[in-house]
């Protein structure tokens, strides 16, 4: 059913982006770095791959793993803002954006690596 | 509340248009051209709307609508994040290397060519 489909990834993608708007209120203000959008590309990196293992043998209907991947975690992380916000954090410091930059790629993958493996062994 | 709201809205036109793009142009083992055109079209566009935000002079809620919402929703660092690794694992890693540094660089370069 592909209208099914097409409510759960928008019924995702808002609240996932609806959380990220909260959190980057709540974390970006103020500190070195946007730790808002850090901690949800993060987090997300993680959830993702770890529900991406869980679903391979799972019976859940596809409206709601595809909502829940792609419409939520997909929304809930963002590439659009870590781009400009690594631009604006380089033109203050090179190290600073430099960092901020390898950090997220970094610990994207090695999130996404151990949401896999926990996923896997659970 | 009503911020919120409009976030929401934003997100779901957003993730519609990206997984619509990465139904048509996604290929298993192949570098993920829908999640790539998505990511650096939405940062290209949130570059290119705080480069002319003074003189475009759009509402508050337009611009969450658009910015917070749309753009945040439609680019995604987990889908990429997840694409690089299995690349990877397919042993694909000229189309890994060029995926991941070329969405990142592609966007880094173009917005920051179109805020200032």
């Amino acid at each position: 059913m592909r209208k099914y489909i097409y409510i759960g990834i928008a019924l995702g993608g808002g609240a996932g982006s609806t959380i990220r708007y909260w959190l980057s209120e709540v974390f970006n203000q103020n500190g070195l770095l946007p730790y808002g959008t850090l901690l949800v590309n993060l987090a997300g990196c993680f959830l993702l791959s770890f529900f991406f293992s869980k679903f391979i043998n799972s019976t859940w209907s596809p409206s709601v793993k595809i909502g829940l991947t792609t419409g939520f975690i997909g929304s809930l992380t963002t590439f659009s803002t870590f781009t400009i916000e690594s631009i604006e954090l380089l033109q203050d410091s090179l190290y600073l954006g430099s960092f901020y930059l390898l950090f997220s790629l970094l610990g994207g993958f090695i999130m996404t690596w151990s949401g896999l493996k926990i996923g896997d062994l659970t | 509340m009503i911020s919120s709201i409009i976030v929401f809205m934003g997100g779901m036109l957003g993730a519609i248009l990206r997984y619509e793009l990465s139904r048509w142009l996604n290929k298993d083992g192949r570098i993920p051209w829908g999640t790539a055109l998505a990511n650096i079209s939405g940062g290209l566009l949130l570059g290119y709307l705080i480069g002319v935000q003074g003189s475009l002079n759009l509402p508050d809620w337009a611009w969450l609508l658009i910015t917070v919402g749309f753009c945040g929703g439609y680019t995604t660092f987990s889908t990429f994040s997840y694409e690089v690794m299995t690349l990877m694992k397919k042993r694909a890693y000229i189309a890994a290397f060029i995926y991941g540094m070329g969405s990142t660089l592609l966007t880094i370069l173009g917005a920051a060519l179109l805020l200032y």
